[in-house]
């Protein structure tokens, strides 16, 4: 029998797939026992959701864009019909042949290991993980392993931590391993809060079980019987699943005391993090588990020490996590074989912005970023000119599009000033205002800062307070070198990541495009005619046909023109509200 | 650990591996790391980011305060990189920051007077403080309270709400009290630099007063015969009297001043000589010489003169005046020409201005007074000739004017009109339009001649005031822009003498003084002074009208003192209290801030001024969060918090309630901890203000704990408390701010004696005389074995010992002991048979090391905060805590491991239940409990099954079983139990407690009794004789001494109404019905008290008491330490209580009694042994005999215990708490 697939992460479920399965539904009530209905998590193919797949042996064709009207027809004539809809399809897997649809060229240089199960499985139920090589890993690491064969294995594979900082995952596990207590924990950490990322989010919606795994083997390595997931709360459709998974793994024995008959147990709680973002940082974290403010404190001594509680911690994000069970079972060496040297295995990366594809990509660690953006981004939307991407969030730094062919791995990215980060890439065009886009960042972080160091605290506001200024077309002579200047004093004396990284985003810009920085300031003029206060509205005389619809809509009555004559604004006049542009059908309106 | 090795500015230390970078350079004094989050007592937090030091290797500078130091590190505190990053957190603090840091008045005035400080202390009645607060800037008080153009009250905020402080009255008005002039300013030792200075002028005398105090000697060359210059010449009396200027110059030559009279330099001293002779010249020569009116004949008409002369001649000798004067000006001195010229007797004086009266510089009082007094002003007209008759004025030829477009003053530039000339016929005319210097003979020196502006005034550079010829400096009407006001004059003269100190000393510049204020950002309105009333302003009286005129009588007579009172109580108090001590201040002024850099966005707050005792400006918190970390360390439940993110992170009482409103026990710890003016304490009395204090350190006597206290003594009865300033010495509310009531309650100042239904104030001799006989009729007729002395808990040993021996020797009786321990029903002497000693068996210390703590009928938080937060920090280090109550504290209910609720006396059957389960357990091995003395027996008779004990006790058997375990499982095991609180009270319940300790410890664990007092000197009682039993030193009664021989038999005694007189020393037993019952067949009742009480009321002689503050002494805290208490504050009666009680003792007939400290001292050594602590120290460990166990059945009733009679320190306690929030409350 036919199973029919669709993807209902928040991906899916915000491009409508609850109305498309939901018609679906009817039509299976209708014809009972026509295909079987399952739903997914997120495929990567965020773009092209709602994605449908029809599943037949190992044949599977996934249609992109699934309207009810357009389900209906795929019942109709794939399901019922046999007859695939190509014009629809954005993916064709079949074993032994290349991979076809509309989608193949960006998705054929994917490595998927994180991101293994997402949308193949159904992630509320245990079987279908299991069905697919689920808590096997996990029976050999109880039964089979002793601890510290575990964190060599995790050690050889070159696994580094996927939360940003890249500190090797097998080398911590042995610290917290070493450690003597009665008591200690394994936390992930699941408060993604780059603005821009949802790789986080979309394992714990479409492979709960793979994070849960890797806790349980992490557990067995450093001696830890107790583990907690801080979650978001933004993020309810992740804790639903990830509490359904825990409940199934629990009543499967997965979970709990003597696992696997083990002798080993094993516990996890959700957390739900309230919306800080600070609390990613790690010391915040553990102060917001204990139901304090979440505020970071120096370190040393650091969490494999005390940490939760006071008592060794490890703390690993959930992509390092779900990286375990693939390389317990398929081992260190396999995945080693893929990155670069220093950086080994895969990374998904999360990409947004102005790139045709948005969504998640897995890629091995090393390849350029022009591949991420052209090759599996497909280029820049509206056939743009590709300016920036913006790596590692607020935190991270802008790689301009002349060092596009840095490959992202942990060593070439931070040297560009930028970071590797969790793998948030915003992509930018050449409409992007990189004051502004700085600007955007830098209130992001002085919005999120926790208060504590002065640096941060008021530092980050004053550089903000020149950027805005800037913007608005009042920047001074001296403004630049301020910037540089305060923007490495945070740096220097923040105590966490999260003051220690704010000014990135401003002194990469800086670094990388600074003309632009000079325009705003001595010539008055935004470069991309980004910034309202530094651009004026214009209607091509070429272009424009007269329909008056511009004048009929301008709230301020600043434009003129006669019926199929060549309308004007008058600058003097115009409010700069955009009205204009969204009302001209014929693209005569422009900024400059 | 072993000591690692690093290096610190090249240099090898040796450090302990747990010590922070921070911890290591002050340990060796290797430099000044700034710090503004740091707190020794706190666990580091790093939040500032002014610490930061470079740590070899390290890509970022680190926090030293938080780093800890490791093998081989190589550290740098100061380089240029370390410095910005200083400079520019220093700079972001300081730029949301929105403040003041001195008030706007002080910051308005030329000199600087602290106008804020000396309101205060005139609002404290602290007058003499007040004058000399203002000599340490002005030393010209009186004058300028006079007739100063006040430039603080243009400034002043409280204009916003309604008018400005009555700023100079006030200042008048402290000057006016008696004593201010009174003895010898302070000065520094002779430096042997001798000072000329060329005027007695207010610049003059100004320098010539701090030099003088900075130990130089300065010289004043006066041309004129007197002193004061343009003050006394340029100033009518009537406006300023020559005995104010006399009185004001007489005390600032007290400082070493000389004035040599009539001798003008350039004439009959050359500059030169004085050059050479002198160390330093100081011209100060003022601007004799008047402007012309530049019209023809001003000069060689009888008639016209200038004012700049009329006003020196009448001041030496007037001359009466007729006819019609006109004066042309209108300045101040065109009002003081025209009004002395009214006095002197011309029949019509006009006032020629040329613009309107708006525009005039002259006061507005001034001009008001001058239209009161009848002159008129005539507006919009200017003189342009003169009319003669025979060389005698006749007229003045004046023109029109209209006002035209602003000129650089500000304002409208006078036109004239064309062919509007009129006459103005007159006798004498007046020209009064400003002054000029005349300089002959000043400018010139051996080597060049001193620079001159173009006015004729000497070019000096305005700071240091120093002109072109080195060792010369320059000020006042001749310096700079020429003639201002005396203010300017006094600001000349301060800044000229503190850079001639330097110049003369060849020491440097000092740094400016950093100050922040409001007005950077924007001049603050109205809405940010919160709820303010309205408060009219007052202003001086004058004479009248009538007894004005022909007299030089002076016309403002001042303020009331209800005026000055009313007055300083409209001060909004802007500057900051903690100016001296805020250290954001203080490195921002080491690391010369610039506060322009990084100006943007200020967060402005409304201060928070609810709290009954402190007061929270989130404008001044830099979120170091050293509050919100003592608070968490003091109260297990914190009253403080962070609250917002990012920028918009403000220190907030928990979920933003007012402070008030949480669960804040009115500490006060967290203001100690504040490093800047955000947490200021409120005084108990008005004024506020950053002042300097007398501090004197002391004890407290709210309880038994005796923590350190600091008086901070303004001067006479103005002071608060402040703890002792020893890291992690904290105060409780009681301690804080118990002293309130101090100042708050009516105080009995003299004895007061009942003279039939009449109560009157008494001669002391005649009320000790008084009590005496009336004790000793009593005495005589019903026996000495009828009459008792009561004392207080509180008293000192030296009061108690004086009352044992009153009691004994003086009446004859041993009916001698406390009320309220009566009362309380704590047994005395009860662990006699058990420890040795009724008493704690160690001090308070063995709380930190316990890893079990039970608190029996203690409430540790409301009654001894200082103790419990020693348990809060044992607690958090591991320790368990059993509580046993039947109201629990916050501390008991969030920290406790186990917490009990026995019924309401049988707290000695629930622990005998405890230590029969650790019997039965095998925990106490039989052998081990038999080698103690009573233990066989104890063993036979045991009779406590675990469901009897369970069922009478109320306690859940498995409770019991649990605290057993708790025992069981704890190798140190400190027992807190307060014997004086009622509320859980059991018979038998210390006893049990001392039986459970001494079995602990022959089990082999480590175990301790602590008894926390509710009464300061409760321990004392017994050892100082105030007990019937024994004589001061534990004596037996001597020979012939009658009345109870146990407390159990006074206080059989006392119910049965057996007292006929009684001797009542700081107790106030009639205040509650029992106790007040005993006293019900009295026939005479002598009291002695501090403040007013139902016992003083009813009392037939009252005797003036003291406050612990005012006596010296000494008192036993509960460990059994001797504690001295200094007299910090005068008593309001003169005498402290033991000296009343000494008077007393020797109207009774007792000697030896001068020198009770000895005795004391033998006493207390003997009996204390050589640490001064008297517990445990018997060598022997015995169980209570059986007759005193307690046997638990039902049918033992608990007595119950009656209410005590207050003693002040419950009664305070009970005050406090209403004042304070009183809540402790728990949030659930």
């Amino acid at each position: 029998m036919k199973k029919v697939i669709v993807g209902m992460s928040t991906c899916g479920l915000s491009a409508g797939s609850q109305k498309t399965y939901d018609r679906l539904g009817e039509l299976l009530a209708a014809n009972p026992g026509a295909f079987e209905l399952k739903s997914a998590g997120c495929i990567g193919m965020c773009y092209r959701e709602p994605l449908v797949e029809i599943r037949e042996n190992d044949t599977r064709i996934v249609y992109g864009a699934v309207t009810p009207e357009l389900a209906e027809k795929i019942f109709n004539e794939h399901v019922g019909g046999g007859r695939v809809l190509e014009e629809h399809v954005a993916l064709r897997i079949e074993p032994g042949r290349e991979l076809g649809g509309s989608e193949a060229p960006h998705q054929k240089n994917q490595v998927r290991i994180v991101l293994r199960n997402c949308g193949l499985i159904d992630p509320e139920s245990l079987a279908e993980y299991e069905a697919a090589g689920g808590y096997r890993a996990l029976r050999k690491a109880l039964l089979e392993m002793k601890p510290d064969e575990i964190v060599k294995v995790v050690k050889d594979s070159g696994l580094r931590g996927r939360g940003g900082a890249g500190f090797p995952t097998g080398l911590k596990w042995s610290f917290a391993a070493a450690q003597k207590s009665d008591v200690k924990y394994v936390v992930c950490n699941a408060d993604e809060g780059d603005p821009g990322a949802f790789m986080d989010r979309s394992v714990l919606e479409g492979d709960p079980h793979s994070v849960i795994e890797g806790m349980i083997v992490c557990g067995k390595a450093i001696g830890a019987h107790a583990g907690y997931v801080y979650c978001r709360a933004e993020y309810p459709m992740a804790i639903r699943r990830l509490t359904i998974a825990l409940e199934a793994a629990r009543e499967k024995g997965h979970l709990g005391t003597n696992i696997l008959g083990s002798g080993f147990d094993f516990d996890i709680k959700i957390k739900q993090g309230a919306g800080a973002f600070v609390c990613g940082e790690e010391t915040a974290l553990f102060q917001s588990i204990e139901g304090k403010r979440g505020m970071p404190r120096i370190r040393p001594p650091f969490p494999a020490e005390k940490g939760l509680w006071q008592k060794p911690t490890n703390n690993n994000n959930v992509e390092t996590y779900a990286n375990v069970p693939w390389i317990l079972m398929n081992g260190a060496a396999a995945y080693a074989a893929y990155g670069t040297e220093k950086s080994r295995g895969t990374k998904v990366f999360a990409l947004a912005g102005k790139v045709k594809n948005g969504g998640l990509a897995e890629v091995p660690m090393g390849i350029p970023i022009n591949d991420l953006v052209f090759k599996i981004g497909g280029g820049i939307k509206e056939g743009r000119a590709f300016k920036a991407v913006q790596m590692g969030g607020p935190s991270g730094g802008c790689i301009p599009a002349s060092l596009g062919h840095t490959p992202v791995d942990f060593e070439s990215i931070p040297a560009t000033g930028a970071i590797m980060g969790s793998g948030g890439m915003v992509v930018m065009d050449d409409q992007t205002c990189m004051v502004e886009m700085a600007r955007f960042f830098l209130d992001f972080t002085q919005n999120e800062s926790c208060g504590k160091c002065t640096f941060c605290r008021v530092g980050t506001l004053r550089m903000l307070e020149i950027l805005t200024r800037i913007t608005q077309g009042e920047g001074r002579i001296e403004d630049i070198e301020n910037l540089k200047t305060l923007g490495a004093q945070i740096k220097d004396a923040s105590l966490c990541g999260l003051g220690q990284t704010a000014p990135n985003p401003v002194l990469t810009t800086i670094k990388y495009f600074g003309e632009e920085y000079e325009a705003h300031i001595k010539d008055k003029r935004c470069p991309a005619a980004s910034c309202t206060a530094l651009v004026d509205f214009c209607i091509d005389a070429e272009t424009c046909t007269g329909c008056t619809v511009c004048a009929k809509n301008c709230p301020v009555n600043a434009i003129t023109g006669e019926r199929k004559k060549t309308h004007v604004i008058d600058t003097s006049i115009c409010a700069k509200c955009g009205k204009c542009i969204t009302v001209c059908t014929f693209g005569a309106v422009y900024k400059k | 650990m072993e000591n690692v090795k690093i290096k610190i500015n090249g240099r090898e230390i040796e450090a302990a591996p747990d010590k922070t970078i921070l911890e290591v350079v002050r340990e060796h004094e290797l430099d000044a790391i700034p710090t503004l989050c740091y707190s020794q007592e706190l666990e580091p937090y790093a939040s500032c980011f002014l610490c930061v030091v470079e740590v070899k290797g390290r890509a970022n500078l680190v926090p030293a305060c938080a780093t800890r130091v490791a093998p081989g590190m190589e550290v740098t505190t100061r380089n240029d990189r370390i410095i910005e990053s200083r400079r520019t957190a220093l700079e972001l603090l300081v730029s949301n920051h929105y403040a003041d840091c001195i008030s706007p008045c002080m910051e308005g005035c030329p000199a600087h007077v602290d106008a804020q400080g000396y309101i205060a202390l005139s609002a404290m009645g602290l007058y003499r403080q007040a004058v000399d607060l203002i000599r340490e800037t002005n030393p010209l008080p009186a004058i300028c309270g006079r007739v100063c153009v006040r430039k603080c009250e243009v400034v002043c905020r409280r204009a916003d709400v309604d008018k400005p402080v009555g700023i100079n009255a006030i200042k008048r008005f402290v000057t006016d009290q008696p004593g201010v002039y009174d003895g010898t300013p302070a000065c520094e030792p002779p430096t042997g630099k001798t000072i000329a200075i060329v005027g007695a002028g207010p610049a003059g005398l100004t320098a010539a007063w701090f030099l003088g105090r900075q130990g130089h000697k300065p010289v004043m060359y006066e041309a004129m015969a007197r002193s004061g210059g343009m003050l006394r010449y340029g100033i009518p009396v009537y406006r300023l009297p020559d005995e104010v200027i006399d009185r004001e110059v007489e005390y600032i030559c007290r400082a070493g001043g000389e004035i040599r009279y009539n001798v003008r330099v350039g004439h009959d001293v050359a500059l030169d000589e004085l050059m050479k002779k002198y160390d330093a010249v100081f011209l100060g020569p003022g601007a004799w010489a008047g402007n012309p009116m530049k019209v023809e004949g001003e000069f060689d008409t009888d008639g016209v003169v200038q004012g700049a002369d009329f006003l020196p001649e009448q001041a030496e000798k007037p001359t009466p005046l007729k006819g019609t004067v006109v004066v042309v000006g209108g300045g101040n001195s065109a009002m003081d020409v025209a009004r002395t010229s009214w006095r002197l007797g011309a029949d019509k004086v006009i006032i020629l201005y040329r613009r309107t009266k708006d525009e005039m510089p002259a006061d507005r009082m001034e001009i008001e007074d001058c239209l009161a007094e009848g002159i008129e002003i005539m507006e919009l007209a200017a003189p342009v000739g003169i009319l003669k008759d025979n060389g005698k004025l006749k007229a003045l030829r004046c023109i029109r004017m209209k006002l035209g477009e602003p000129d650089g003053s500000g304002r409208r530039r006078p036109i004239p009109l064309e062919g509007s000339e009129f006459d103005l016929p007159c006798h004498m005319a007046v020209s009064a339009i400003g002054q000029a210097t005349r300089l002959e003979g000043l400018t010139k020196s051996p080597d060049a001649a001193i620079g001159l502006t173009k006015w004729n005034t000497f070019v000096i550079d305005p700071e240091t005031l120093t002109t072109n010829v080195r060792g010369v400096f320059a000020g006042g009407d001749a310096a700079d822009d020429g003639p201002t006001v005396i203010i300017d004059a006094i600001a000349d003269g301060q800044r000229a003498a503190r850079a001639i100190d330097a110049y003369v000393k060849g020491s440097g510049r000092r740094p400016r003084p950093f100050i922040v204020k409001k007005e950077f950002w924007a001049k603050p309105g109205k809405a940010e002074l919160g709820e303010v009333k309205e408060s009219p302003r007052h202003e001086v009286h004058q004479i009248s009208v009538e007894a004005r005129r022909g007299s030089f009588a002076e016309v403002a007579t001042g303020f009331e003192f209800e005026d000055n009172t009313h007055e300083c109580n409209r001060c909004l108090s802007c500057g900051c209290l903690r100016y001296d001590t805020c250290y954001l201040r203080i490195y921002a002024e080491e690391y010369g801030i610039d506060m322009n850099r990084f100006k943007g966005h200020v967060r402005k707050h409304k201060v928070d001024d609810r709290h009954p005792h402190v007061v929270y400006d989130p404008n001044k918190c830099i979120l170091c969060s050293r509050c919100i970390r003592t608070c968490a360390r003091v109260l297990p439940i914190s009253a403080l918090g962070l609250v917002g993110r990012g920028f918009r992170t403000e220190m907030r009482p928990a979920l933003n309630d007012p402070l008030v409103e949480t669960s804040c026990v009115s500490c006060g710890n967290c203001v100690d901890s504040c490093p800047t003016g955000a947490l200021t304490v409120k005084y108990p009395f008005p004024g506020r203000a950053s002042l300097e204090t007398d501090d004197e350190p002391t004890h407290c006597a709210y309880c038994s704990l005796a923590c350190s206290v600091t008086v901070k003594k303004f001067g006479d009865g103005r002071y608060y408390i402040a703890p002792s300033g020893i890291p992690g010495d904290y105060l409780c509310r009681y301690g804080r701010f118990g002293n309130e009531l101090f100042i708050k309650r009516k105080r009995i100042t003299a004895p007061e004696i009942r003279r039939g239904s009449e109560i009157q104030t008494g001669d002391l001799c005649e009320a000790q005389q008084l009590i005496v006989f009336g004790m000793k009729r009593v005495a005589s007729k019903y026996g000495a074995g009828k009459v008792g002395v009561f004392v207080s808990p509180e008293l000192t040993n030296e009061e108690l010992y004086l009352a044992s021996r009153i009691a004994r020797e003086g009446l004859g009786t041993s009916n001698i002991a406390s009320l309220s321990i009566l009362g309380t029903g704590t047994e005395a002497g009860a662990l006699d048979e058990s420890l040795g000693f009724t008493a704690s068996t160690a001090d308070r210390s063995c709380v930190d090391g316990a890893d079990l703590i039970i608190c029996n009928n203690t409430a540790m938080e409301s009654d001894h905060l200082i103790l419990a937060i020693r348990v809060i920090q044992a607690v958090r280090a591991g320790a368990k805590l059993i509580v046993s109550n039947s109201t629990l504290d916050p501390t008991d209910q969030i920290l406790s491991t186990l917490a009990m609720d026995p019924m309401r006396g049988r707290a000695a059957i629930l622990w005998n239940g405890v230590i029969q389960v650790l019997l039965d357990e095998g925990y106490f091995s039989t052998a081990a409990v038999k080698k103690i003395a009573g233990a066989a027996n104890f063993l036979k008779s045991r009779d406590f099954k675990l469901d009897t004990v369970a069922a009478l006790s109320g306690v859940d058997a498995s409770a019991i079983g649990k605290a057993a375990a708790l025992i069981k499982g704890a190798r140190r095991i400190v027992i807190i139990h307060s014997p004086d609180r009622v509320q859980d009270q059991a018979p038998g319940d210390m006893e049990t407690l001392a039986n459970l300790v001494v079995l602990l410890r022959a089990a082999g664990a480590g175990a301790e009794l602590v008894l926390p007092r509710m009464n300061a000197n409760s321990a004392a009682l017994e050892i100082m004789g105030a007990d019937p039993a024994f004589g001061p030193g534990r004596t037996p009664n001597p020979e012939g001494v009658v009345g109870a021989r146990s407390r159990e038999e006074l206080r059989a005694l006392l119910a049965s109404g057996g007292i006929k007189g009684a001797l009542i020393i700081g107790e106030d037993p009639l205040a509650w019905g029992q106790t007040g019952s005993w006293f019900q067949n009295v026939e005479f009742i002598a009291a002695m008290d501090w403040t007013d009480t139902e016992t003083t009321r009813y009392a037939d002689v009252v005797l003036p008491g003291s406050t612990y503050l005012e006596t010296a002494g000494t008192r036993c805290n509960f460990e059994g330490a001797l504690v001295e208490y200094s007299k910090t504050v005068e008593p309001p009666s003169g005498s402290s209580g033991d000296e009343v009680l000494r008077g007393l003792a020797r109207e009774f007939g007792l000697t030896t009694i001068d020198d009770t400290t000895a005795e004391i001292e033998t006493i207390v050594r003997k009996k204390l042994g050589d640490l001064a602590r008297f517990y445990w120290n018997t060598g022997e460990e015995r169980f209570a005999p059986a007759a005193k166990r307690l046997v638990p059945t039902g049918a033992v009733a608990h007595t119950g215990s009656i209410h005590p009679p207050l003693t002040h320190g419950e009664r305070y306690k009970r005050e406090i708490r209403e004042v304070g929030t009183g809540r402790f409350r728990v949030r659930r």
